[in-house]
């Protein structure tokens, strides 16, 4: 051990002279007195006489001249109050020291006594934190420590009172240097001896705590008061005015100078010197951290004192004064004296004596401008609350600024991504106009897009050119040779005769087309269709197609061909106006048969063959309207094709046609059919009513007759079928097929 | 919370490179990156062997800055050595070094002064004249009993030497204090 000097000698400021001026060195510890000066200055002040003029003599000899009285009064309470407390104090401890003394005699015996221990519980768990310590080292050793230790306690605690606090801190020295010297007659590693004079440090000084911190014989209290005073003046000090380089802003340090103030803080809830010095040593390491941060390296002496003189005042810790002397006279020298803790308590030292002694030069500041803030009447704009007011918005800001750039990059990216998005959907979209023109290039389909659309309810004067369809009602159906497509193929020539060009788009299968053309070719031959019958056809897919089918579309071209469509249907229809259908409805009538349409269906299939055979005379096949065609060539005619099975459901469709005029049937039927297509539009949706049921059934059974074919909708069929069994018109038909 | 055997107290005005110096001895750099175990370059302890013996010297290292200068005392109060420092290429640091020494002399005997002129390299290196002549200093030292050294953080030139001389001298009464346990030992030997 380096540091075996005399204890006493440690006192700093010891070679000042005293206050009074004599000869002999005054100490901080008397005010600044000498030895005799003080007891001298103390002896005046007890007497309440003399200590008036006393308090004048010493405190307000540089205060300037004239003085209220009840400013000396108050003071002068103050002080009685102080001395008053002081008094009691003593008291106290003289109770508690003549307490012990009864127990010293228990002591003697060579254990602690038991209330003692009680007493505090801090004991016990230092004990036991040191338990494992203390069994590792030999009964010799241990020996000699409690012996240490018990006769210290005794003395500290019987001679408190009689004794100045610097010679029981020569006690307390001594004591360390005979434990150290004891450890180190008896060979005791240097870990386990650091470990034990810690235990031994710890123990005694939590022990006797309640002696030695802050005692009555002391004016430690006065000068914490003052300190606390002097510091809550200083409030206005920042950290610009310190050189500080604190950085504010930033949200980390601001979190350090906090952990720093709680560290400070908490040294003076710690009661062993070495707890409250890891106190500061803690605090001081927080300071270094958070330099480090602000300047961006390891911070040197330079950096750290200002910090830690701004901390010390922003934390204004309680009994700041206390805590330093209780830890200069009662830490472990050696250990104050050269380790790390030492030098930070050094300059913690350093910070209190700069903070007692600042002055308007040490802060760089105008005098006047340093007396006025010291005297409150001005306050600087930058003050540690308004600094804390400032970090919570500076904080604010930069967390938003922070989530503005974070939603920066996030719209930036997204913005990204739309263009990537956009050259993708262009990419797609050339792409698919390529494939729909590779298609259509191997396709090879002419979509007429110039159609216009036109006004169904308009005649257009072309249609009046198509030739009279006619022919129907004097040939029978025609079949195909084909006899599975039988039905189906009847429905097609059926159509084809009629409406050559739709029924072309309407089945593009090459077979269907072939026999369509087979039919056509021969087509002058082959007309099968009892007038009626095409008539009904026309019709019903005008009326239902017309609408349901318009329904469908989706788009407006296709809107148009369907418009057209149906124009061109209503053409035929208008040409049949004049055309003289009571012919067929005469021959229809005529084979009137008992059967519903579908005896006729049936018979259809049956008797294809004969059907083939027709001559064909139906002016039909011949499409002068090749316009018409072109209309019908739109893809709707594909829709509107798939018609056989649709014109059953809208029954009443097909029997509002007759509707209007069902007794007029047999006298004058074209004329009804002319009526009846030019209404046919607007009626379709309201009209349809069972009671008109009779003249749709006049007619109905040719419907049915295509549901019959495809075989979709039977129970449509059913109903029909029940209904026209009355009528004789259809089992005339029948015959005749 | 490190310890160390005895404690070196580095003096010296603003800007005259204590920290630097410290900080090439400590960890033998001159532009210090942040260490991952230095937090601070305040207080720092190296191990030396000095005449045989590893020993542990604490260095304080101190602010420099005119308004603390009443504090120093503070620092160097029992310290084994002082280390003082002054710019080579300043003539102000050296006078200010003066009154460190004449602190020290008043305050601590048994403080050990050493006097250390820093910057050399900028001397050398012909960046800025030599502001205090050498003579001078040796005579000055040797008049105050101390060592002078001219050292430089940036080459790391004496900086080990200083800090060897600081230990070895400071180590001797140690050693004294050993030979008088050796003696007492002696005394014993003689009882028996």
């Amino acid at each position: 051990m380096f540091t075996k000097k005399n204890p006493a000698l440690r006192i700093d400021e010891a070679d000042l002279k005293c206050k009074n001026g004599c000869d002999f060195f005054g100490n901080p510890e008397w005010d600044g007195y000498c030895s005799h000066c003080y007891y001298k200055e103390r002896d005046q002040k007890k007497s309440p006489s003399r200590g008036e003029s006393a308090s004048r003599g010493s405190q307000d000899k540089d205060s300037p001249l004239p003085i209220t009285m009840a400013k000396r009064f108050s003071k002068f309470e103050e002080k009685k109050q102080q001395q008053r407390q002081q008094q009691e104090k003593r008291n106290k401890f003289s109770k508690l020291a003549s307490s012990l003394r009864k127990s010293t005699s228990i002591r003697d015996s060579g254990r602690l006594p038991e209330p003692w221990l009680e007493q505090s519980p801090e004991v016990e768990r230092i004990k036991q934190e040191y338990a494992s310590q203390l069994s590792s080292i030999s009964p010799e050793v241990s020996q000699y420590m409690n012996k240490y230790i018990q006769a210290l306690c005794r003395t500290v605690c019987s001679d408190a009172n009689n004794m100045s606090i610097d010679e029981l801190s020569e006690k307390v020295q001594k004591f360390y240097q005979n434990l150290s010297k004891c450890m180190d007659a008896q060979n005791i590693n240097q870990e386990l001896k650091e470990q034990v004079l810690d235990y031994c440090e710890k123990f005694t000084m939590t022990i006797l705590y309640r002696n030695l911190f802050c005692p009555a014989t002391t004016t430690d209290e006065e000068k914490d008061l003052a300190i606390q005073k002097r510091i809550r003046q200083l409030s206005w000090v920042n950290a610009k005015h310190l050189d500080c380089r604190i950085n504010e802003t930033n949200k980390e340090v601001r979190d350090l100078v906090y952990t720093s103030f709680t560290d400070l803080l908490g040294m003076d809830s710690e009661k062993a010197p070495q707890d409250k010095l890891q106190a500061v040593v803690k605090c001081c390491r927080n300071i270094f951290l958070l330099l480090q941060s602000s300047v961006g390296g390891p911070a040197s002496a330079d950096e750290f004192l200002p910090a830690l003189i701004f901390i010390v005042l922003k934390a204004n810790p309680a009994r700041l004064k206390s805590n330093i002397h209780f830890i200069t006279r009662f830490c472990n020298a050696s250990r104050l004296m050269t380790g790390e803790g030492g030098y930070y308590f050094t300059n913690l030292c350093c910070a209190v004596s700069f903070i007692e002694n600042m002055t308007a030069q040490s802060l760089s500041l105008p005098e006047d401008e340093f007396e006025q803030y010291m005297s409150g009447e001005v306050v600087p704009t930058s003050t540690w609350d308004s600094s804390v007011m400032m970090y919570e918005g500076i904080s604010l800001m930069y967390e938003h600024l922070v989530a503005l750039d974070d939603m920066h990059k996030r719209a930036d990216s997204v913005l990204e991504n739309t263009d990537v998005l956009m050259n993708k959907m262009k990419d797609l979209s050339h792409q698919i106009k390529i494939r729909v023109d590779d298609i259509l290039a191997k396709t090879q389909i002419n979509l007429s897009t110039e159609k216009v659309p036109t006004d169904i309810d308009t005649e257009n004067p072309l249609l009046e050119l198509l030739p009279p369809p006619i022919a129907p009602m004097v040939v029978a159906p025609v079949t195909q040779n084909t006899p599975e497509s039988g039905k189906l193929n009847s429905l097609s020539e059926k159509k084809s005769l009629i409406l050559p060009g739709i029924t072309k788009y309407a089945f593009p299968s090459d077979s269907e087309l072939d026999a369509l053309g087979a039919d056509r070719t021969p087509g002058d031959g082959a007309l099968p269709l009892p007038m009626s019958d095409s008539q009904e056809f026309l019709l019903t897919p005008s009326s239902t197609y017309g609408f349901s089918a318009l329904d469908e579309l989706a788009t407006p071209d296709e809107l148009c061909a369907a418009q057209a469509s149906l124009n061109f249907v209503q053409g035929l229809s208008a040409v049949n106006y004049d055309i003289d259908i009571s012919d067929t409805s005469a021959d229809s009538s005529a084979g009137v048969s008992p059967h519903p349409s579908i005896l006729s269906v049936s018979e259809n299939k049956d008797g294809s063959p004969e059907t083939a055979s027709v001559p064909a005379t139906d002016p039909h096949p011949d499409p002068d309207p090749a316009s018409l065609l072109d209309t019908s060539e739109s893809p709707t005619s594909k829709l509107l094709l798939p018609s056989p099975m649709k014109p059953v459901a809208p029954e009443p469709c097909s029997g509002l046609d007759k509707e209007s005029f069902p007794e007029e049937q047999s006298s004058t039927p074209v004329h009804s059919q002319g009526k009846l297509i030019s209404q046919k539009p607007p009626e379709v949706p309201t009209n349809a009513t069972s009671s008109n049921y009779e003249s749709f059934t006049a007619q109905g059974w040719k419907i049915q007759s295509i549901p019959c074919d495809t075989g979709t909708s039977d129970l449509n069929n059913t109903n029909r079928t029940k209904k026209p069994k009355d009528d004789p018109g259809k089992l005339m038909y029948c015959d005749l097929d | 919370m490190s310890t160390a055997d005895f404690k070196v107290v580095l003096l010296g005005s603003e800007d005259v490179g204590k920290t630097s110096l410290m900080k090439r001895y400590v960890s033998d750099r001159y532009h210090s990156r942040p260490h991952n175990n230095t937090i601070g370059a305040a207080f720092s302890s190296k191990k030396i062997t000095s005449r045989g013996r590893d020993i542990v010297i604490g260095i304080w290292d101190t602010a420099g800055s005119e308004r603390y200068y009443a504090m120093s005392q503070l620092y160097y109060r029992d310290a084994k050595a002082a280390v003082v420092c002054f710019d080579l290429t300043e003539r102000v640091t050296f006078d200010r070094a003066k009154q460190w020494v004449t602190e020290l002399r008043n305050q601590e005997e048994n403080c050990k002064i050493f006097l250390c002129g820093t910057k050399k390299d900028v001397i050398d290196e012909g960046i800025k004249p030599r502001a205090v002549p050498p003579e001078k200093v040796l005579q000055y030292s040797k008049g105050i009993g101390a060592q002078f050294l001219e050292t430089s953080s940036k080459t790391g030139e004496n900086i080990g030497a200083l800090f060897q001389i600081v230990a070895d001298s400071c180590e001797l009464p140690m050693q004294k204090q050993e030979t008088i346990q050796l003696q007492t030992l002696k005394k014993k030997n003689n009882c028996c």
